[in-house]
Formats: structure tokens, C-alpha cells, sequence
């Protein structure tokens, strides 16, 4: 090899990762890191997004969310009903179709990918499967009811409007269940055969097999799951925005929607920004949070 | 007796898909009918002469925001993943000043929400006249999926064995190509998942698309269905049938690339 090529390969590798760094790094800092900052500028100025004229407030926005907007409580509450509920709803169905259908029998993969299917599809499309299925004249939810009442019985899914949220967390977790039984189902793969077998020559029957040795060794699955669940019920948006838009009555809002719609149909930029910035505050404190605690828990 | 229980158990499981799956062929029953039977028999009753014509209507309408999804999917997603793995190559495999701080800073776009980087980036488009645009579109997917992408190819290569990438090194192969052809060669199964989650993901995106297009002619599939689905909203039986030709481009990659799905739906809660 030639002794002076070495010094020249040197230099040129304290130059190789900016090379390899500059393009990526340069789209995420100027479409995801500036926008996060500038939002924050953003919260602390009134303006309302016509002219370009805007004053700073300090922290008035932030104060004015939580002490003058009621849409803005109605949708930090059913944040946190979708986040309590879309840890049960979703997660007990896909734990229970996980342990029914983590067979190794013949058509048992067929019927996994059927549950699994709507996980795929996207959030808007089930938002309209749903939203036909509900559908007061129409829909199959319906037909049944009145089919099986003889008519007496019929259900409007926005009326009263404070219990939609509940149809909108069903039809979520129709879609969100098929993907927590695949995580579920990786769990149970990783339990080794042999702790399975020792229990069922000790007689454990299968319900007590469940119990006393499935769900303990799952318990890491069952952590990441419902972190993960949690982080992501803070996220959600499309379903909303496809089935109610918010409504009836404004009352299905989420901190998403609503500061979308405060935005981006009434203008106000600064509360707006405000209100993404609070969100962003609760994900990121909330993700640090949970981290730190099972880091803890491992040592 | 032995086969009675089974019996029983595929007639259960049978069962239960069908209730489970019961949204999606209630869409096929009702997109089959014509017009005049949605209204004449009850919601239950099967197509007494299907038709597929509800389909054809349906198709010309949607057909081109299908083929503007193709396009931004067809683009975004090869640069997503050479951008990320770019990136992942660099912090995997060299030391620098400001290593963590970038590996930190790259995580932060996995936690942060899009919704807070809609208005600045409205307003920066806008000053870029690069509203109504497929590339300020390109450009907002590609940063938003570059965190996810950059974790999941980086877990991979930081697994790699480094004996015959320092082997190349010795030889005085020069390092994009080793990264060419050593590193991504080595990684083709979570490339091929990295393609397969972000094709997912802009197909499926629905927020980018209303905040950033106003025109119709350019809007994807997600936001033009909606479109479509206000304009039809009286004709049933057309509504249902445009619902079920969008989720068939999604059906197909489901059958051809199931595995990857799964895996890299695992890999993205774990890294979440």
C-alpha cells in the first residue's frame, strides 16, 4: 500500500459523514425542526393570519386557552377518553384474538390476516366505512336495530352529540385492534416453548396457563403496546376530521383538530400555535417520561 | 368426537371473521346494488342483479387522484429512504462532534406531532409559491417520515459485522461505495420494509394534502375520496363502490408484502 495515500484517507474521512449528512439533515431542520421553533414563536404574538401585522402577547394565548376556550377543555378531555378507552378497547380484543388465534393449525394465518386487514387501510377510508356504517338511514348498525325491534328502536350516532366521541373511539379500534394482536401475538412467539410445555405437564389448564405464565412473560410487550397506544391517541386526526369534522356541536374536537380548525378556518394563528405547542409539550414530556420510568424498572 | 371439535372451531373462527370483516362486505353488498334497489328492498337484502357499473362511475371520478398518489408515493419514497439511510450510515459509522446532539435531535421528530409544523410550513411554502405544488408535497413527506426511517435503518446497520466494510476500507475503496455497495446491499430486508411502511404512509396521508393542496386536479387519494364522497353523497350505492376501489391498491401490497408489514409495523411501536 502507498504510505501517502494513508494521511489523504484520514482527512477525507473527517469529511465523509457531513457528505452523507448534509441533504437528509437539511430537509428535516428546515420543514421539521424551524417549523416546531417558529410555531413557538408564533404562540407568543396575536395575529390573525390576513394582514401581516401581529403583536406580541407574551404567554396570553396559552392563558386564554385554558382560562376562555371551552372547545379547547372539551378536546384536552376527550384526548385523554380516547387515550383511557384506546388502552382498553383495543388492547383487551387484541390480546384476546392473539391467545384465540396463535394457532399453528391450518387456515389460522388466513384468519390472522383478516383481523389484521383494516390496520393497513388508511385512517380516512375507515373513517368513511364507519361513517356509512352508522349512517341513520342506511347503515348497517341501524338496519339491524330496527330489524330486530320491529322499528321501535333506532340510533343517531351524532345525537346527543357529547356520546359521539364513543362511536368515533369504536370505529378506531376496529382498525387499531388487528395491529395490537400482531404485536401481541410477536410477544407470545418469544416465550420459550419449553416454560409452555413444563406448565402443561403440570396441569395448568389453559385459561390458567394464561393467567400464570403467558401474560407474566408478556409483560414487556404489554408495556411497549401501551405506551405506543397512549403516544398515538394523543395523535389522532384523520378519523375525526373524515367522520365529524369536530361536530356535532363542536364537541368531538381533539387538541389536533381543534387547533387545525383554529388555524385553518378561523385564522387565529397565535392561539393555534399555542395550542400545537401544549400538544407537543405532552408527547414529548410524556414519551421522556415513560422512557425514563422502564429504564428504571430495568435496572 | 376429535372431529366435532374441530368442526366447531373453524365454524367459530369462520364466524368470527365474517363479524369482524361485516363493515367491508356490507360496502361490497351495497356498491353491487343499482340505484333503485337501495331504496325498493331493505338494507340487508343481497344485490337481487349485481352490477358493476357503480364501479365504472366510481373509477372515472377517482382515477386521477389515484394516479396523483402514484406519482407522490413513486417519488417520495425512494428519496425517504436513501436520505434516511444516508443519514443512519453516517451516525452509525462515524465518530464526530455533534454525533448525540443529531441522533437526539432526529428522535425529537418521532415524538413531535405534525400538526405543529402545519402552519410555519404553510406560511414558508406559500413564500416559496411552492403551495399547490407536488414538490413542496414531496418535500413535507420526506421530511416528516426521515426520523422513523433514519431509526429503523440505523438499529440495522449499527448490527452489521464490520469486517468487510474495514476490509474494502483497507483497500482503499472510497466510502459511498462501500455505503452503495456494501451497506444497503447487506440491508435489502429492511430496505425493502423501510419502502414498503413509507409507501404506507404517504399513500395513507390525509393532513398534508388538505392543508397544502386547494386544487382538485392534484389532490392524492385520501383527501379526493372525501371530495368524492361529498359530491355522491345521495347515490349510495356509487359512495360505497368509490370506498372500496381505494383500498384495493392497499389490499395488493397487503397480500404481495404481508411479512414486511407486520415486521415493520413491530419495529415502529418498539422504536415509538
Amino acid at each position: 500500500m502507498n504510505p501517502q495515500s494513508l494521511p489523504r484517507s484520514r482527512k477525507k474521512i473527517k469529511w465523509t459523514p457531513y457528505i452523507f449528512l448534509a441533504a437528509p439533515i437539511a430537509v428535516y431542520l428546515v420543514f421539521m425542526i424551524f417549523p416546531a421553533v417558529y410555531s413557538m414563536v408564533i404562540s407568543l404574538f396575536y395575529w390573525d393570519g390576513l394582514t401581516n401585522e401581529r403583536h406580541f402577547v407574551g404567554l396570553d394565548n396559552y392563558v386564554a386557552l385554558f382560562q376562555s376556550d371551552p372547545i379547547f377543555r372539551t378536546a384536552v378531555k376527550n384526548n385523554v377518553i380516547w387515550a383511557v378507552l384506546s388502552e382498553i378497547l383495543p388492547i383487551c380484543l387484541g390480546l384476546a384474538l392473539a391467545v384465540l388465534l396463535n394457532s399453528k393449525r391450518r387456515g389460522f394465518a388466513f384468519f390472522r390476516s383478516c383481523i389484521f386487514f383494516p390496520s393497513v387501510l388508511s385512517i380516512s377510508t375507515i373513517g368513511l366505512i364507519w361513517r356509512w356504517m352508522y349512517d341513520p338511514n342506511f347503515g348497517l348498525i341501524n338496519a339491524m336495530l330496527k330489524t330486530v325491534s320491529g322499528g321501535a328502536v333506532s340510533l343517531n350516532w351524532q345525537d346527543p352529540p357529547e356520546h359521539t366521541i364513543f362511536f368515533l373511539i369504536i370505529a378506531g379500534s376496529w382498525a387499531y385492534s388487528g395491529l395490537c394482536m400482531i404485536l401481541f401475538m410477536a410477544g407470545i412467539k418469544s416465550i420459550p416453548e419449553s416454560t409452555l410445555e413444563a406448565a402443561r405437564l403440570d396441569g395448568a389448564t389453559g385459561w390458567q396457563r394464561l393467567i400464570y405464565v403467558i401474560l407474566p412473560q408478556m409483560k414487556n410487550t404489554i408495556n411497549i403496546v401501551l405506551t405506543f397506544t397512549l403516544i398515538n391517541s394523543f395523535k389522532v386526526f384523520d378519523l375525526i376530521y373524515v367522520m365529524t369534522a369536530g361536530g356535532p356541536a363542536r364537541m368531538t374536537n381533539v387538541m389536533a383538530t381543534w387547533s387545525y380548525y383554529t388555524i385553518f378556518r378561523y385564522n387565529e394563528y397565535g392561539t393555534g400555535s399555542a395550542m400545537c405547542i401544549v400538544l407537543s409539550l405532552i408527547l414529548v414530556a410524556g414519551s421522556l417520561f415513560i422512557n425514563k420510568v422502564v429504564r428504571m424498572e430495568k435496572n | 368426537m376429535k372431529n366435532a371439535k374441530k368442526i366447531a372451531i373453524y365454524v367459530s373462527m369462520t364466524a368470527l371473521i365474517l363479524i369482524w370483516l361485516m363493515p367491508i362486505l356490507y360496502l361490497v353488498n351495497s356498491a353491487l346494488k343499482s340505484p333503485n334497489e337501495f331504496f325498493m328492498n331493505g338494507m340487508f337484502s343481497l344485490p337481487q342483479e349485481p352490477t358493476l357499473k357503480n364501479f365504472g362511475i366510481a373509477w372515472k371520478k377517482i382515477k386521477p387522484y389515484f394516479l396523483n398518489s402514484l406519482f407522490y408515493v413513486t417519488v417520495s419514497v425512494p428519496i425517504i429512504v436513501l436520505l434516511s439511510s444516508m443519514a443512519a450510515y453516517a451516525l452509525s459509522r462515524f465518530e464526530f462532534k455533534g454525533k448525540h446532539f443529531l441522533v437526539g435531535l432526529l428522535m425529537l421528530g418521532m415524538l413531535l406531532p405534525a400538526h405543529v409544523t402545519l402552519l410555519p410550513n404553510y406560511l414558508v411554502l406559500k413564500s416559496f409559491h411552492l403551495l399547490n405544488k407536488p414538490a413542496g408535497l414531496i418535500l413535507l413527506y420526506v421530511s416528516l417520515n426521515i426520523s422513523f426511517t433514519f431509526f429503523l435503518t440505523r438499529g440495522h446497520f449499527l448490527g452489521i459485522n464490520r469486517e468487510i466494510e474495514e476490509a474494502a476500507m483497507v483497500d482503499g475503496c472510497p466510502t459511498w461505495q462501500i455505503f452503495f455497495r456494501i451497506i444497503l446491499p447487506m440491508s435489502v430486508p429492511v430496505l425493502i420494509i423501510a419502502l414498503v411502511m413509507n409507501y404506507l404512509n404517504v399513500w395513507n396521508d390525509l393532513v398534508l394534502s388538505i392543508v397544502y393542496v386547494t386544487k382538485d386536479e392534484m389532490l392524492p387519494v385520501t383527501a379526493g375520496l372525501l371530495r368524492f364522497t361529498e359530491e355522491y353523497a345521495q347515490h349510495y350505492e356509487r359512495m360505497t363502490a368509490g370506498i372500496l376501489i381505494s383500498i384495493i391498491p392497499l389490499s395488493v401490497i397487503f397480500i404481495a408484502a404481508q411479512k414486511y408489514i407486520v415486521a415493520g409495523m413491530a419495529e415502529g411501536a418498539l422504536k415509538g
